[in-house]
Formats: C-alpha cells, structure tokens, sequence
C-alpha cells in the first residue's frame, strides 16, 4: 500500500512538471499559427523539445521510481521483524540472548556443579562425622572392658558385682593349679589391698580371684586356694559358660593347655596375666559421697610387671581423682 | 701318672655320683610337681637361659620385664 500510493505520488509530481509546459506551448502553438513558418520551427523545436523532456521525464520517472523502491525493498524485508525500530525492546531481547542464565546448558551446568559440591560437601561430612565416631568409641574404649558379672562364690552362693557394690574391685583371672605367676601375683594382690587398708580412711577395696578353670576349680578347692592367701581375698568359679561370660566382659583370654599322657587332668591353662581396677558403684552413697557409676566398670589394669607399691600408689590417685570428678559432677546436677 | 690316672678317676667317679644325685633331684621333681609343671619349669628355665645368652650376644631383647627375675 504505502509503495503504491508514494509511487503514484511521485508520478504525479512528475507529470505536473512536465505537462504545464506542453500546455504553455500547446496554446502558444494556437496562437501563433497565423505567423508563418517561423513560428511554425520554433513550435517544432519546442515539440522536439517537449518530447525530450517526456522522454527524460520517463526516463526521470523511472529512475525515480527505481530510487525509490530499492529502501522499500529493504523496508519490506525488515518488516518482518516486528520489532524493527522498537530499540528499547531489541535491545532486551538481545540481553535476554545474551543472557546465559537461562540456557539449557547452563541449567545442566549448575546443576552439575551444585551437585558435586552438594556430594563434596555430604562426603566431608561423612568423614568428619566418623572421624567424630572414632574418637568417641578411642574415649569409650575404657568403658568396654568389664560390666555386671556374677559367679559362685566359695560358698556355693551366686555372688557378683551387684553383691559387691560400693567396694573398688581388684580382679584376677587364674587357676589353682597356676604352677607359678597366678600365685605371685594373688600375693602382689593382696599386698596392695593391705597397704591401702592400712591407710586413714581407706577405700574400700575387695580382691577378687576368678578362676577360668572350672573343669577342676570346685567351690571348695577355690574356696581352700583363696583362704591360703587371704581371709579377704574372695575366690569366684562357676560352670564353664559362666566363666567364659565373665571372662569375655573383661576381655580375658585363657586357653586349656595338652594334657600330659600320665595324667588326664593334668594341664595348664594359658590366660591373661592382668590386674584390673574395677569401680563398683551404682548411685551408692559412702561417707556422704554419691556414687553414679555403673557396675564393674573398667577404671586401671596392673600387668606383672607392676609392684604392689606402685600399684597401691596408683590405684590411691586414681580413687581420688574418680571422686573429685564426681563430687564436681553432683555439684553440676544440683 | 698314677696320681693323674686316680685323679681322671676321681673326676669321674664325682661325675657319677653328681649324675646320681641329680637323678634323685629329678625323682624327687617330677615326685613332687604335676607332669604339666615340671614341663613348665623346664620350658621356662630353657627360654630363660635362651634369652640370657641372646642377651651375651649383644642381641636387644626389648622386653626388659622378660630379663629381669
């Protein structure tokens, strides 16, 4: 539409040119008919004239037209685009593909990135939270020696740590039949409790034989095996399941030995050479001092090499510090 | 010659007579202790011992609780 009407236009304008002479001569012409020849060669050289300039003109017209259609041309072709001149709007639209954010690519990108550092940050976590673990179960290690025990005493009685509360222990695992280190070393026992009874205000402290040969350690054989030693010193056997419990909780390694071809119960019995602390104490209350300690809990050990000086020593700090730090313990609950 | 001769004798006899005796020593041992210690005993003195001439060797036994007694 816009083409054909400025075409039309510029025809016009065109024509309006070049006809006002061809009138001008035309009537001219008419008039100077009766004049002769004279006129009649200038009127044929205005003809000739005229119909140069309509030949020009056309030739004018077309170029002019040629001018003019080819920006149409162009503005016909950027007509397509609806936005053509609309800048504010190209330009967003350029920022917009310019703009990566909300490419397909880039959602993917993130989405990796963000997940390996999600996954990184979880593995991290993951690590320390062992890490974490480790040392708690390193700090709790103490507590996994021992725990609630019960055995047949010299009398015949079950009789355990619940029997024993409110005492420290000093335990031993070994048989009567020891040809050697069991009876050192239940002799060391009783000389440590002796040295620290014989202190003021004493600790309470009971030493425990265990035997972890219950195939010959009767009641009344522990019971002879243990008075030999020390009124003090309580002698513990069982059955062989009964034992071997006790003996797993404390973590106490014993293994029957051949039998010698004489006699069919003559052996010895390897097992672990340890004395071990034990605190038995469950909310118990000694000389206004309470207690909130499970039983048979895991406190020192004493290997052979220890002499019941050192040990009794030790065992003195270690009461002390136990509590002191359950005096300060109580205060912080009340 | 004769002296040596009744000394070289003498050696011997002393021998016999300690081997004798120790043959007793032994009844008496194994007498007195069950099969299963007197093993023990042995085994034990023998490390010991083992572990005294090691340590004459110049060889470093770590475990000085295991030298001592």
């Amino acid at each position: 539409m816009l083409r054909t009407v400025s075409l039309a236009c510029s025809s016009a304008n065109v024509l309006s040119k070049t006809t006002k002479p061809v009138w001008a001569l035309a009537s001219a012409a008419r008039f100077s008919d009766k004049k002769g020849d004279n006129l009649e060669t200038e009127l044929q050289k205005d003809l000739k004239k005229l119909n140069e300039i309509l030949k020009s003109g056309g030739i004018n017209e077309t170029e002019v037209t040629n001018k003019i259609e080819t920006p149409l041309e162009i503005a016909q072709k950027q007509e397509v685009d609806k936005n053509f001149m609309n800048f504010r709007k190209q330009a967003e639209q350029e920022a917009f593909k310019r703009s990566s954010i909300f490419n397909w690519k880039t959602v993917l990108g993130t989405f990796a990135v963000g997940g390996s550092c999600l996954a990184a940050l979880f593995y991290i976590k993951k690590i320390r939270l062992e890490e974490r673990e480790k040392h708690r179960k390193q700090t709790a290690g103490k507590a996994r020696i021992g725990g609630e025990w019960e055995l047949v005493n010299t009398e015949g009685k079950l009789e355990g740590s619940e029997q024993l509360r409110g005492n420290w222990l000093l335990m031993y695992f070994g048989f009567t039949n020891c040809p050697d280190i069991c009876p050192d070393e239940i002799e060391k026992m009783v000389k440590v409790v002796e040295i620290i009874e014989s202190k003021k205000d004493a600790t309470p402290i009971v030493p425990v034989f265990i035997s972890v040969d219950p195939e010959r350690d009767s009641v009344a054989r522990v019971k002879e095996y243990c008075s030999e030693f020390s009124d003090k010193l309580r002698g513990f056997t069982g059955t062989q399941d009964q034992v071997n419990k006790v003996a797993k909780t404390f973590r106490v390694y014993h293994s029957q030995g051949p039998r010698t071809s004489k006699q069919e119960d003559d052996y010895i019995v390897d097992h672990t050479v340890i004395m071990y602390l034990i605190g038995n104490f469950l909310s118990f209350s000694y000389k206004n001092q309470f207690f909130l300690d499970p039983d048979g809990q895991f406190h020192d050990y004493y290997g052979q090499n220890r002499k019941a000086e050192e040990i009794a020593n030790v065992i003195e700090m270690k009461v002390l510090k136990y509590q002191a730090q359950h005096r300060k313990s109580l205060l912080n609950l009340f | 010659m004769t002296k040596e001769e009744s000394s070289l004798k003498n050696e011997r006899r002393k021998c016999y007579e300690a081997e004798k005796s120790c043959r007793a020593e032994r009844k008496n041992f194994d007498g007195n202790c069950p099969t299963s210690w007197v093993n023990h005993f042995i085994r034990k003195y023998q490390f010991e011992r083992y572990k005294k001439t090691l340590a004459e060797q110049g060889v470093n036994i770590a475990d000085q609780n295991a030298l001592s007694d």
